[in-house]
């Protein structure tokens, strides 16, 4: 039975790695039928989507994908550069900021409208930002409007929207007032939460808003067309309103959902598809070819330790053993195609620089996480003795998705051949069941991960003793005082957060709070004669809102 | 005339009572799904999940959800989906029923007429090399996964030769030649099987000498007589397979990017969207008591040996 599957299983791999080489080697129409063309004809993108939408609302989108769709739709008071910049859109100009920093005032184009020809205002987008904390709206994006004042407050029911710190104080000068002098405020600000919504349209449509295009109005560059709720496919079509209609060069973007990669590849080959997201043995096999463009994202793939419920992982040198013992590098490379790089220490390469001399995180920080296996063979030796032990077992617990699989199996073989002693216990269970068991903090260990915001300070903070998601319960008065700094005391002063960033990282590699693994990537094929998109590391990786083709 | 009133009144009440089981005990059990329906609750905050709780209804106790819920239902409100945010659980079934529904037709017909030919020529040429073929053929087909043969099929007709599109779906019928052909392997393989066998004993029964002893054609000998009997026993195995492949394929669907309903069953289990695990599970047991319902009618109608009333 065994021999039949490994041939089955090599019958199937040599058939789609032959469809793949005969693809790549092509016979030269590759994806470019769409590209080019007279200037009359009409300019159309094919593009896709790696999974259904869940909803159009800008109020309420929280995953990457709905997220994008989006912003194909709606203005935003910022755009987010390729180097981490907020730079003015709707918004004329950065924003205002009071002296004790707890004011902002900003002011709006005058010229921007909606699809429907309707004007945008700032009380447009005072709407907007009170409906995303409505508990009523149901939004599970609330969250991050908490930098504006009262808004956590209005989440949990305490205080009525109008309260939230956000106030028109003309037809275009908004006035929002924040929880904390904020550092990362204009980045805050870029997000679709913040995008206009018309108040007249919504009450109109009711509870049918957003639920098709035709519900739907648009503030930004492209009008949503043939999309009923559910749908794989779906096109934007240029909107003609847009206050920067001359920069939008697509007359027409076509999306299509694709959720098997081998399928995405043949019809990208075929000129089907500009465009289409990549992963595993594909990313190697585009690797040295134009089409492949990998996007670094702030995604930290961890090894979480439930170290409040189980006492063996209170020993440090258990935890030190556990961070020395991993080969990164093989495990970016080997395992995960190059989809990922190592994790240097806690917080991801890229999220910002030092002020003072523009240094990266992995340079200033330094490579606090490596491979050791003597120093963890002997802190492991070290361990069994403090705890009395022959040897130690351990449950891991990991989603039952491919990659999660895949990295699991490599950290229970690279824990097992590299420290004698340590048994690893491998559960792989649907994502939900993951979650519930690190959230109820009764696990050993669980393939986990982090995505912050554009603040440093989101990745110390997850380990912060009253977080929610503070899954191995560690409580410290060190990472307490350091959070409390960088959300109240520290402000604009880049330099002084910098420094405490470093500290908070310094100190979860010291006490191995956490196993940092990798840093996600993620990657596309994309017809190489697209230029002029924008690259992101959070939320949408490839923006071609304003993409041309050569 | 009476006896069938009884008869069709007593299966209409086994029907609504294996619905009304299935209904309840999909809720409870589903209700015991560790985690939350919201896709975001790494993000959320225990209040926060609180608040959606209660706009969404799940605040309350299981057993007054559970009188709400199938109150609701009787009304032909199934809810709404929390994975495709607020859109109504019929608007998702309604949208992508249709592409599985066709898909599966298509591939039931095709496959079982295939799958009988095969059959009926494996058991004229019973024990030949051609028998052997025919079995091989349908040993393979059901063996085999239909995503492998669906990748097969891509390369070969759509990647290599470019006969017919790689996937995507816009209600052509050349859009569905690739996924039918990938569905239907499984039934042509269990018709071939079935008629096989059946055929082989039909054939050497008593009453077929008997015809050929009387000179009838060969031919005339297989599909009147040997045929229709051997037809029987495949009825019974039709009516589960046809549901089955009509509520779609998660891995055919995905490989060709037709916009069907097997992917949402699997999702909505792995997010917790309650009302669309509860309105599939309706739909899809529905369809099969529904098809099995017709299937004992049918075989009332067919086989003289069970029919109500007995042989007339």
């Amino acid at each position: 039975m065994k021999k039949m599957k490994r041939i089955l299983a090599l019958a199937v791999s040599s058939v789609l790695a032959l469809g793949t080489m005969s693809a790549c080697t092509g016979t030269g129409t590759t994806g470019n039928e769409t590209g080019g063309g007279s200037s009359d004809a009409p300019k159309v993108l094919n593009w896709f989507a790696a999974g259904e939408v869940t909803t159009m609302d800008s109020g309420k989108t929280y995953d990457v994908i709905s997220q994008e769709q989006v912003t194909y739709q709606n203005d935003t008071l910022y755009l987010i550069d390729s180097s981490n910049k907020a730079v003015p859109s709707l918004a004329r100009e950065l924003p205002k900021i009071s002296d004790d920093g707890l004011t902002a005032t900003l002011t709006i184009r005058d010229d921007a409208k909606y699809s429907n020809g309707d004007p945008i205002t700032a009380a447009d987008i005072v709407y907007a930002a009170r409906r995303v904390v409505d508990p009523a709206t149901g939004s599970q994006s609330a969250e991050n409007l908490n930098f504006i004042k009262n808004a956590q407050d209005i989440v949990d029911g305490k205080l009525a929207p109008e309260e939230l710190g956000i106030k028109a104080t003309s037809d275009y000068d908004l006035e929002i007032t924040l929880s904390a002098p904020s550092a990362f405020l204009n980045t805050s600000l870029s997000t679709t939460l913040l995008s206009p919504v018309n108040q007249k349209f919504v009450e109109e449509k009711g509870d049918q808003y957003a639920l098709t295009a035709d519900n739907l109005l648009s503030s930004g560059p492209y009008i949503l067309k043939g999309w009923n709720g559910t749908d794989i496919s779906w096109k934007y079509e240029k909107n003609p309103n847009f206050w920067d209609a001359k920069d939008i060069y697509f007359d027409t973007i076509n999306i299509q959902v694709i959720k098997e990669v081998a399928t995405g590849v043949n019809l990208y080959e075929a000129g089907t598809l500009d465009g289409v997201a990549v992963t595993g043995d594909y990313v190697s096999l585009y690797r040295d070819k134009p089409d492949l463009v990998t996007v670094q994202t702030l995604r930290m793939t961890n090894l979480e330790m439930g170290i409040s419920s189980n006492p063996l992982l209170q020993n440090l040198n258990l935890r030190k053993a556990l961070l020395f013992a991993v080969d990164r590098d093989e495990l970016a490379k080997s395992i995960l195609n190059g989809d990922g790089s190592p994790a240097y220490g806690v917080v991801p390469n890229g999220i910002a620089t030092n002020p003072d001399n523009n240094k990266s995180i992995n340079d200033d920080f330094g490579k606090l996480v490596y491979t050791d296996i003597p120093e963890a063979q002997r802190l492991f030796a070290e361990a069994l003795k403090e705890l009395g032990k022959d040897s130690i077992t351990l449950r891991l617990v990991t989603s039952d998705s491919d990659e999660s699989i895949k990295v699991g199996q490599y950290l229970q073989s690279a824990y097992e051949t590299n420290l004698p002693g340590l048994k690893i216990d491998l559960a792989n269970v649907p994502a939900s069941v993951r979650f519930d068991e690190m959230m109820s903090f009764q696990f050993d260990l669980a393939l986990g991960g982090w995505t912050g915001e554009y603040d440093p300070a989101s990745y110390v903070k997850q380990f912060e003793a009253s977080f929610p998601h503070n899954h191995a319960q560690w409580k410290s008065q060190e990472i307490t005082d350091l959070i409390h700094s960088l959300e109240n005391t520290d402000g604009v002063d880049y330099p002084l957060r910098w420094k405490h960033v470093k500290e908070g990282n310094q100190y979860l590699i010291d006490n191995a709070v956490v196993v940092p693994l990798v840093q996600a990537a993620s990657s596309a094929l994309v017809n190489p004669k697209l230029k002029g998109y924008v690259t992101h590391v959070l939320n949408t990786p490839i923006d071609v809102t304003r993409a041309h083709f050569e | 005339m009476n006896k069938w009133i009884a008869f069709i009144t007593k299966r209409l009440f086994y029907m609504v009572l294996t619905l009304f089981l299935i209904t309840t005990l999909t809720f409870f059990l589903m209700n015991l799904l560790p985690g939350t329906p919201y896709q975001n609750q790494a993000k959320l905050s225990p209040t926060e999940i609180q608040v959606l709780n209660e706009k969404y209804g799940l605040g309350q106790p299981l057993g007054q959800r559970y009188v709400t819920y199938m109150g609701n239902i009787l009304h032909g409100d199934f809810g709404i989906s929390l994975q495709f945010s607020d859109q109504k659980v019929t608007t998702l079934i309604g949208s992508r029923i249709g592409p599985s529904l066709q898909l599966g037709i298509q591939a039931m017909i095709f496959g079982t007429f295939v799958g009988i030919i095969l059959g009926s020529i494996a058991a004229v040429r019973h024990n030949t090399w051609i028998d052997t073929f025919c079995s091989t053929f349908a040993i393979v087909g059901r063996s085999v996964p239909n995503f492998v043969v669906a990748v097969v099929l891509q390369f070969v007709f759509a990647v290599s030769l470019r006969m017919l599109p790689i996937g995507l779906w816009d209600g052509s019928f050349k859009y569905t030649i690739l996924p039918t052909l990938a569905l239907s392997l499984s039934p042509m393989a269990d018709a071939s099987r079935f008629i096989r066998t059946e055929m082989i004993e039909v054939l050497g029964s008593d009453h077929i000498e008997f015809a050929r002893a009387k000179g009838m054609s060969e031919l005339r000998l297989v599909f009147t007589h040997g045929l229709r009997n051997a037809l029987i026993p495949l009825v019974v195995v039709i009516g589960p397979m046809t549901v089955s492949l009509m509520t779609g394929s998660l891995v055919i669907e995905n490989i060709f990017a037709v916009p069907g309903i097997g992917e949402q069953f699997t999702k909505s289990i792995l997010t917790n969207d309650y009302s669309t695990i509860m309105a599939v599970t309706v739909l899809f047991s529905f369809l099969l008591v529904f098809v099995l319902f017709l299937m004992d009618i049918l075989y009332q109608l067919i086989d003289p040996r069970v029919r109500i009333g007995g042989m007339k």
